[in-house]
């Protein structure tokens, strides 16, 4: 369908008519600065409000449909992966005929025909694939992630973009509300990042356990006691020495014939120690450390996100503050708590970038030599972002510094590096320490 | 009745079994949920027919997260058409499909979702229908009304609510929404408790586990041995001395109960060498505090005794007196699960405890034990079962029920779940929405400290729906600017309604107001009842969630009447 200006499309006016309530009409209990206006509607569907959807897969599906029903226009979609038959009891923006296809692109192209007007960018590919200049176009992030590190990721993600003016206090346009959902079976969370005002996702990283059924070895090895140690030894130990499926080939949980052998395998154990013998479920499902997952649970905890995503960009109501737990095992429990940040945390709990002042024409040895002198520093490697794209500038290790000495010459104008680029340096000569980072302050300076 | 307590098929082809094992398609589909509730209650799901009346935002997005875990079918009741209005809050129509019936419309969305679904829609008027063909609703296994007015409601509820089924009712306004479930009764046959007890017996100590431990010397054994030694042989160990230097009495508060993990912990060795770690040890002390734990009668099970003991006197009454035969209930055989617990109050009266569960937890231990002790449980829970078995077939044949009534499968469910199984229900919703005045009352004073609180915005839903019935439309349902001028009336209706409610108190309570605060009253003219998706979504995920329980029996419903708000993030009983 053809994307028409959204202003004028046929049906505007009544079509959005719950949205518009919201934002037009006055109420006692909204946020403490919200003013109905007319002219709110028009704004969030502007080039101005753009928001990524983080993850296309069972929250993913149900936050962008959320979104476009909620009168976004400006939606873009990142995912990795590609569609699955064990995905269709949920992901509902899929089809048979989509397997295979990538999650991002699929999901987009339904939203786009059925909310007409909503644009959805698809982006397949990693977090990593981005510059961190893409994720500053974004009013509000909001992500349904099944993985830690992918969270960790995204977390450093939002909490770099943060900029601080000069009494070290976080500048408010540059700091996008992050929105956490997640699930597992009938049990999820949904919770609000303010970097540096609520906790971000590294403070409170323990409360994501890690899925990892770790038996010890001696126990899978000599005294196995379940069908999940004989499954294990199965597949840590036997595959190994055996390579059913050719040389160097490893487990494909996704591949049934692969979990078959291990599931033979793992039954004849059991039948020497007298144990149950697991079924094909049991065997893929630790195999593959799959999570039991259903569209109620999802549905719950994506809607309860974009209720946060809108309350952020409109201000018409204050927002969760700052963590929901939900589980409807017995009975409905919702939970509201508020976290605190950790002042510790290795990713918020860092001091704001120091300034470095320079001018567009000192070489990058001189920026090298003043970390040196005056910041403590012996071996500093530097890296920045430059032109939307991650940059190693210098690494004072040895089997690198000679592909990288043409740079200590040439001038900071030269490398491509302006004001307010944020140089993130590590000293080779102290072994796990943690990156500092400064920003650039040229006193001739063009600017990012 | 088409509820899942007299399935006689439990036992035909499951949907994840093929002779290679390797899964079907269908199993591979719905392999993430088959994991939560299994191949018994995917079937349940299958076999369902849920009815919902009002496709708007709440009632689709409850039936979406039906339709795609293989609901067998849904029929859509809606007399509307599908309007601009429609497109900015419900996924399951489309711009270019305004002025089609809106049934019709969702049902084919709907239906596309899953292609082993089946899906067909009504035009019908709901209170038309109620009056030509009310045999029409009973014959669904649950049956979801998204905003339905309360007249319809009452007659809809009364229709359905002796007929035992299940009644999903929710109303949305704006960023609110209140659900309740009714049901006369639904049995819950798994409960699935997050973190239940282990079934051990120890005070009681099962005579093959007591020869089992005693064979064992632990000052004998060498370290690997005595390092892998499972705690529960431990425990009963120093249970034992414990109880003789006792007077063979059983620990009966916390102190016994310490002096008992101290016993444990004088037994510790301790040494650090290769298998030194003595975790076995250490479980075993803090064991003591979960399994030492007196056995008494769950409260929701002695509630299943009493209900069949009630019902089999009744029966009793009835045959021996000489009534006309006119009353049904007497005919009507039982369900089976009324069944199950007349035999297991027959069977907890001869044997003083429920059958054995037959699981142990995991623990730090050789195989060979660990197997051991898991035979011994579970060959004394298949002993019970029989047992149990034998017994069912006596009640069963004592009412003149084939002795193979219930499915040998869903007896040993039953008593797998023994100690959890209960009973839920709730009153019909001619009751449910006319609260007692005493219950109004205390909410009126709490809420007079409080603030704005559930039982508010659920007076003020009622009064909505007054207003709506003299005046055509909803408070602030209105594109004039003035939408704040339906405020006086809101306010007359909730007070009258009020006044209703506490009407047959003896004292007027003046305790506190019977207006809802302005605020409230503001608010909701605000809303003019917007259907904001994202609430909709929220609450069809929690209903499509307790219509799943109903139909499965497995988890338990929430009973209360809720209200979701999504500006705080609650979901509060109203009373």
């Amino acid at each position: 369908m053809a994307l028409h200006d959204v202003q004028s499309s046929p049906g505007t006016d009544n079509r959005w008519r719950h949205v518009r309530r919201l934002l037009e009409r006055a109420g006692p209990l909204g946020g403490p600065e919200f003013e109905p206006d007319p002219e709110l509607f028009s704004a969030i569907r502007s080039d101005l409000v753009q928001i990524l959807v983080v993850g296309a897969g069972g929250l993913g599906c149900e936050m962008l449909k959320d979104l476009a029903l909620s009168g976004f226009v400006n939606l873009h979609l990142i995912d990795m992966d590609t569609i699955d038959l064990s995905n269709l009891n949920r992901q509902f923006l899929f089809r048979p005929k989509d397997i295979g296809r990538p999650k991002a692109v699929v999901a987009a192209e339904f939203v786009e025909r059925r909310v007409s007007g909503c644009r959805v960018t698809p982006h397949f590919g990693k977090l990593e694939d981005k510059p961190l200049e893409f994720y500053r176009q974004f009013m509000c992030i909001v992500c349904g992630l099944d993985s830690v590190q992918a969270r960790r990721r995204l977390n450093q993600i939002v909490c770099s973009l943060v900029q601080f003016d000069e009494s070290d206090q976080p500048i408010p346009t540059s700091v996008i509300p992050l929105i956490d959902g997640g699930t597992q079976g009938f049990q999820g969370h949904c919770r609000v990042v303010r970097a540096h005002a609520t906790p971000c996702l590294e403070c409170t990283a323990d409360l994501y356990s890690s899925t990892q059924q770790g038996f010890p070895l001696c126990t899978l090895a000599h005294t196995p006691r379940l069908p999940e140690h004989c499954i294990e030894f199965a597949r840590i130990m036997q595959w190994p020495q055996e390579w059913p499926f050719g040389e160097e080939v490893p487990v494909d949980g996704d591949d049934p014939h692969h979990v078959d052998w291990i599931r033979t395998e793992a039954c004849k154990r059991a039948r020497q120690f007298g144990i149950r013998e697991p079924d094909f479920r049991l065997t893929q499902g630790v195999v593959k450390h799959i999570i039991p997952a259903v569209a109620s649970t999802n549905a719950v905890i994506s809607a309860q996100c974009v209720t946060e995503v809108f309350k952020a960009i409109t201000g018409c109501y204050p927002l969760l503050n700052n963590f929901a737990n939900f589980s409807d095992i017995e009975g409905v429990a919702v939970n509201v708590v508020p976290l605190e940040r950790n002042p510790q945390c290795d990713v918020c709990g860092q001091p704001p970038p120091k300034p470095l002042t320079f001018n567009s024409r000192d070489s990058l040895q001189t920026v090298i030599n003043q970390l040196k002198s005056e910041h403590g520093m012996t071996r500093p490697s530097l890296t920045a972002c430059v032109e939307g794209r991650d940059v190693t500038l210098y690494m004072d290790l040895s089997f690198l510094r000679d592909q990288l000495a043409d740079n200590l010459d040439k001038s900071l104008a030269e490398l491509g590096l302006l004001s307010n680029t944020v140089l993130n340096v590590t000293d080779s000569a102290q072994s796990g320490m943690k990156p500092v980072t400064f920003v650039l302050n040229l006193e001739d300076g063009m600017e990012t | 009745n088409n509820n899942n307590n007299n399935k006689s098929n439990i036992n035909s082809h499951p949907v994840g079994r093929s002779r290679s094992q390797l899964p079907t398609p269908k199993a591979k589909k719905y392999d993430r949920q088959l994991r939560l509730w299994g191949d018994h209650g995917q079937q349940a799901i299958e076999q369902a027919r849920v009815l919902l009346i009002g496709a708007n935002a709440v009632g689709t997005e409850t039936l979406k997260n039906m339709v795609l875990p293989g609901v067998g079918s849904f029929t859509i009741m809606d007399h509307r058409r599908v309007t601009e209005e429609d497109c900015g809050s419900n996924f399951f129509v489309e711009l270019a499909r305004i002025g089609e019936p809106r049934a019709k419309v969702c049902a084919e969305l709907l239906r596309e979702l899953n292609e082993d679904v089946i899906g067909d829609f009504l035009e019908d008027r709901l209170d038309v229908l109620l009056q030509r063909d009310p045999g029409f609703f009973t014959g669904f296994s649950l049956v979801i009304a998204s905003g339905v007015r309360h007249s319809d409601l009452l007659v809809l509820s009364d229709l359905l609510y002796d007929r035992d089924v299940p009644l999903i009712v929710c109303q949305q306004h704006g960023m609110l929404a209140t659900c309740q479930l009714v049901a006369r009764e639904h049995f819950v046959w798994e409960a699935h408790p997050d973190n239940p007890l282990p079934d051990l017996r120890l005070e009681n100590p099962l005579p093959e586990f007591v020869a089992f431990c005693d064979a064992q010397d632990l000052s004998a054994m060498d370290s690997q041995r005595h390092s892998h030694t499972p705690w529960l042989v431990i425990l009963y160990k120093f249970l034992s001395k414990w109880r003789q230097a006792n007077a063979g009495k059983f620990p009966s508060n916390y102190a016994e109960r310490q002096a008992v993990r101290q016993l444990i912990r004088s037994g510790e060795r301790g040494e650090s060498d290769l298998h030194g770690d003595e975790e076995n040890w250490r479980q075993a002390q803090s064991a003591v505090t979960t399994a030492l734990l007196p056995s008494k009668l769950p409260s929701n099970v002695n509630e299943l005794f009493k209900l069949a003991d009630q019902f089999w006197l009744r029966r009793q009454q009835l045959s021996d007196s000489s009534a006309p035969s006119e009353d049904r209930q007497a005919a009507v055989p039982p369900s089976n699960w009324l069944l199950l617990c007349r035999t297991l109050a027959e069977f907890y009266r001869q044997r003083g405890c429920l059958p054995l569960c037959g699981t142990l937890p995991d623990m730090v231990s050789d195989s060979d034990r660990y197997v051991a002790l898991l035979n011994i449980y579970r060959r004394a829970a298949d002993a019970d079962l029989v047992e149990f078995s034998r017994l069912l077939r006596v009640v069963c044949l004592d009412i003149g029920l084939s002795a193979d009534s219930v499915p040998a499968s869903q007896i040993a469910l039953f008593c797998k779940n023994a100690r959890h199984l209960r009973l839920v229900k709730t009153a019909s919703y001619r009751e449910l929405s006319r609260p007692l005045p005493q219950t109004v009352a205390r909410c009126l004073e709490e809420t007079a400290e409080a603030g704005p609180s559930p039982f508010w915005w659920y007076l003020l839903f009622h009064a909505c729906d007054r207003f709506h019935t003299e005046f055509g439309r909803f408070p602030g349902d209105t594109d004039d600017v003035n939408f704040l001028a339906d405020a006086g009336q809101l306010k007359l209706k909730c007070q009258q309604l009020a006044q209703d409610w506490l009407a047959s108190l003896a004292t007027t309570s003046a305790a506190g107001p019977t207006s809802a605060p302005e605020d409230l009253l503001h608010e909701l003219c605000r809303f003019g009842r917007a259907e904001v998706h994202s609430v909709a979504a929220w609450m069809g995920g929690v209903l499509s969630q307790e219509g799943i329980k109903l139909i499965t029996g497995q988890f338990v419903p929430e009973t209360r009447t809720m209200l979701y708000d999504a500006v705080s993030q609650t979901f509060l009983p109203v009373f």
